[in-house]
């Protein structure tokens, strides 16, 4: 048997035929012919067909190129609305709010409105806000008045109680989004990991804080903090019909230059006292505004980048009502959460101090446009826990048909801010409270670096405007 | 000789055949002299962007930053805000049972991964067909200057009259500039003499001057020499047409109202820059590849091959079944 197996083994097809069946022949023949007809027929046995086609590159498969390959094929059908089923739909079920197209809404006007939210600024940010606004840089930095209160006011801890502040808020604040262990807020996996305090946190924080600060001072000085209101997010609107007489439209895509330009703003704090703040310039400086021309913003138009609506309601309302007990606008603060540059934060300061002094200004002299007898003054601080930035405004006319005569004045805290207002968006600068706090800051004892008393003074001087 | 194996007398292999047009849009007659091999080189003499090798399975011929997914139907309008650059891994689109469309099965297997990037909306439409026929003169102002993941050259921001946009960069554009767009001379713009970085129409520029993002078709937007440190440049003009020099040496005759950037594209040094390591490119979501390329097949030297002739373009763009967006 030994002999019969060897001879077996050394020759399968003798061993095929001497084994009868017709499936070991079968199975033989294939293992010869599989490498050949896979070659050939790319794995179809009756037919012939190439694996790749002759104009494969014809079919153009590229997922980069072809992204309408990826779009849902009931997009488009969800974006339309059926506004006759949604009548429908409204007949039959009660409490249904159906959609309706704009023209046929109540607030429908033919004229466009080109609005500035809070969440859309002016995308050129101060140079563009000054020219919607009417207004011009009055002086070069804050005015002499201001410089002079902060020197007066200042005392020698303030510093350190600043200081203070900022610690406990980069150092010492628990966040509580940092300790929900049912993880129900859902955030990016690195933020977990993180030590670091967050913006959004930080900076109303020390804006509060100092602002606490400011008032304990106050009230040290003066028993006037009674006079006084902080209100948190008041809704302001206001509603004006801008005339551009002094652009150069030769190179402009349009000939008509007036447009319905609306502010509707939320500043995030807002103070009023009892009595008005005093103005910023005489009225000599008022007059002597009619010389100045306004900054050019070739080869923008004022409306650039503002989007615009046809359903809209043009009224203007300061958010008060005229019982109220404390009126005039003292200061806003806004929280620059998103860290914007400060070219855009200065334009959103301007729009808001301009909604509210407008709205203002129509409630005490009426609705026609006119140069104010005894002009508004308030004034902004906005910061993003590190950076601030320190504005105040006087507004001279509501007369924004024209771009000559009397013109609103504005002072920034940026000295050289008229030259740098036509260079790029990073390229204006304001000044920091600290350079670094944190724990990262490991190397300096105190885990802050870098700190400018001149600021918390300039800011305390801000707050204490009118008290003495 | 043979070469490709065709026998080529010795006026081809000298570069000095005579360029015979070839003209789109209708089925041109093949000469006698013209030979065919396959239908493939019958079907790139029909119609070079239906069969011309302008897509390949390799992202190192496509370019290095092919891949990409942005879902541009999402977005109402243009922003200047960078869009998210979705990966596909090199798969196909597929719908699945619940008609979602999902990454099928693998197309090519050289692209994965990387780092994220963003997607900036370039408008490659500096002047539309519309505001050439109308003679529009506009000017922007460029706001800043960065480089971009999804392609070579530079981008640009510019603020003009009613909205800001990216553009491409070329080379001499700084941050502060005043480009302008338009479709007449104006000496009190320019001074008679186009900057670098204006957008005319061709007929307004002289023969041998340098431009880049040219197009095709009026109104198309800019197709070829957008790359970094490309160009065309102008020699013939001739009865509303122009004629061109593309950054392959093949020459092109476009309609005269096409609109073209003068100037060349930025970051003309991006050939001569290294990839440092190859984990770099990693990053850009390119693969490991194995091999030599024999892509010139010319073994040690370049191939000696004949001037092409030039195309020459229809006033409108013909049928074509391509569903592409822009980019």
């Amino acid at each position: 048997m030994p002999n019969l197996q060897r001879f077996l083994s050394s020759s399968p097809l003798a061993a095929t035929s001497f084994c009868s069946g017709s499936i070991t022949s079968a199975s033989v023949f294939k293992v010869q012919s599989r490498g050949v007809r896979y070659k050939n027929s790319g794995g179809m046995i009756g037919g012939r067909r190439k694996r790749i086609p002759l104009n494969w590159r014809d079919l153009n498969f590229n997922p980069a190129r072809l992204p309408s390959a990826w779009k849902p094929p009931d997009w488009d059908k969800k974006q339309e609305i059926d506004y006759e089923r949604e009548k429908e739909l409204a007949k039959y079920t009660p409490g249904y709010k159906p959609a309706i197209p704009s023209h046929e809404k109540d607030d429908y006007h033919k004229e466009p409105v080109y609005f500035i939210n809070s969440s859309l600024p002016f995308s050129e940010g101060l140079k563009q806000a000054l020219f919607v606004t009417k207004s011009v840089i009055a002086d070069s930095g804050l005015p002499k008045q201001i410089h002079n209160l902060a020197e007066s006011v200042s005392y020698t801890e303030q510093d350190q109680r600043a200081i203070q502040v900022i610690r406990h808020a980069h150092l010492f604040d628990v966040d509580p989004r940092s300790l929900d262990k049912e993880n129900k807020v859902q955030r990016w996996k690195a933020d977990n990991y993180r030590i670091v305090a967050k913006p959004d946190r930080y900076c109303p924080l020390i804006m509060k804080e100092l602002i606490r600060l400011c008032e304990t001072r106050s009230f040290q000085l003066s028993e006037s903090f009674r006079n006084r209101i902080v209100i948190e997010g008041p809704r302001s609107i206001a509603c004006f019909r801008r005339d551009c007489s002094s652009l150069d439209t030769e190179f402009l895509p349009v000939q008509d230059t007036s447009w319905n330009i609306r502010f509707d703003l939320c500043a995030d704090m807002q103070i009023h006292s009892k009595d008005p703040l005093s103005a910023f310039a005489d009225s000599n400086a008022v007059l002597a505004t009619k010389d100045i021309s306004l900054a050019p913003i070739y080869p923008i138009m004022p409306i650039a980048d503002l989007k615009s609506t046809h359903n809209y309601d043009f009224v203007t309302n300061s958010g008060f009502s005229s019982k109220f007990s404390r009126p005039h606008l003292h200061t806003i603060a806004l929280f620059n959460t998103d860290q914007l540059p400060p070219n855009l934060i200065y334009g959103k300061m301007l729009t808001h101090l301009f909604t509210l002094l407008y709205s203002k200004a129509l409630e005490t002299y009426g609705d026609n446009p006119q140069d104010l007898s005894s002009p508004l003054s308030a004034q902004c601080v906005a910061s993003d826990g590190r950076v601030f930035q320190f504005m105040c405004m006087q507004l001279n006319t509501t007369k924004l048909n024209s771009d000559d005569g009397i013109k609103n004045m504005v002072w920034v805290d940026n000295e050289y801010v008229k030259e740098e207002l036509y260079q790029t968006d990073d390229g204006m600068t304001s000044a920091a409270m600290y350079e670094e706090c944190g724990h990262t800051t490991w190397k300096s004892p105190e885990y802050y670096t870098g700190y400018n008393p001149d600021v918390f003074k300039l800011f305390q001087g801000f707050w204490l405007n009118g008290v003495l | 000789m043979l070469i490709d194996g065709v026998k080529r007398t010795l006026v081809q292999q000298l570069n000095i055949c005579f360029k015979q047009p070839k003209i789109f849009g209708k089925v041109q007659p093949l000469s006698p002299t013209s030979f065919i091999h396959s239908q493939r080189q019958f079907l790139q003499k029909l119609n070079i962007f239906n069969s011309a090798r302008k897509f390949h399975s390799s992202p190192f011929i496509n370019g290095r930053y092919g891949h990409r997914l942005v879902k541009l139907w999402e977005q109402p309008e243009y922003t200047t805000e960078p869009l998210h650059v979705y990966r596909t891994g090199g798969r196909l689109p597929v719908k699945n049972w619940k008609d979602e469309i999902v990454p099928g099965r693998v197309w090519t297997a050289k692209l994965g991964g990387g780092l994220p990037r963003k997607w900036y909306w370039v408008d490659t439409h500096r002047m539309t067909a519309e505001e050439v026929v109308a003679g529009a003169v506009f000017q922007e102002k460029i706001t800043k200057i960065m480089p971009d993941d999804n392609r070579s050259a530079f981008i640009a921001l510019v603020a003009g009259p009613v909205k800001r946009r990216w553009i491409l960069c070329t080379e001499n554009m700084k941050v502060g500039d005043l480009v302008t767009n338009s479709a007449q001379l104006t000496e009190s713009l320019t001074g008679w003499t186009p900057n670098d970085g204006d957008a005319y129409p061709l007929c307004l520029l002289a023969i041998g001057t340098k431009v880049c993002s040219v197009e095709f078709f009026p109104g198309k937007g800019g197709q070829i020499a957008r790359s970094a440190g490309a160009f065309c440049t102008i020699t013939k003009k001739f009865d509303g047409r122009v004629q061109l020099q593309m950054p392959s040496k093949r020459e092109i005759v476009v309609n005269e109202k096409c609109v073209a950037v003068v100037g060349t594209v930025s970051n003309s040094n991006h050939w001569n820059e290294d990839w440092g390591s190859a984990f770099r490119r990693r990053e850009y979501g390119l693969r490991p590849r194995t091999g030599r390329k024999h892509k010139n097949d010319g073994r040690f030297a370049r191939r000696a091959m004949p001037v092409r002739a030039p195309l020459i373009m229809p006033d409108k763009p013909f049928l074509q079944k391509d569903n592409n967006f822009e980019e």
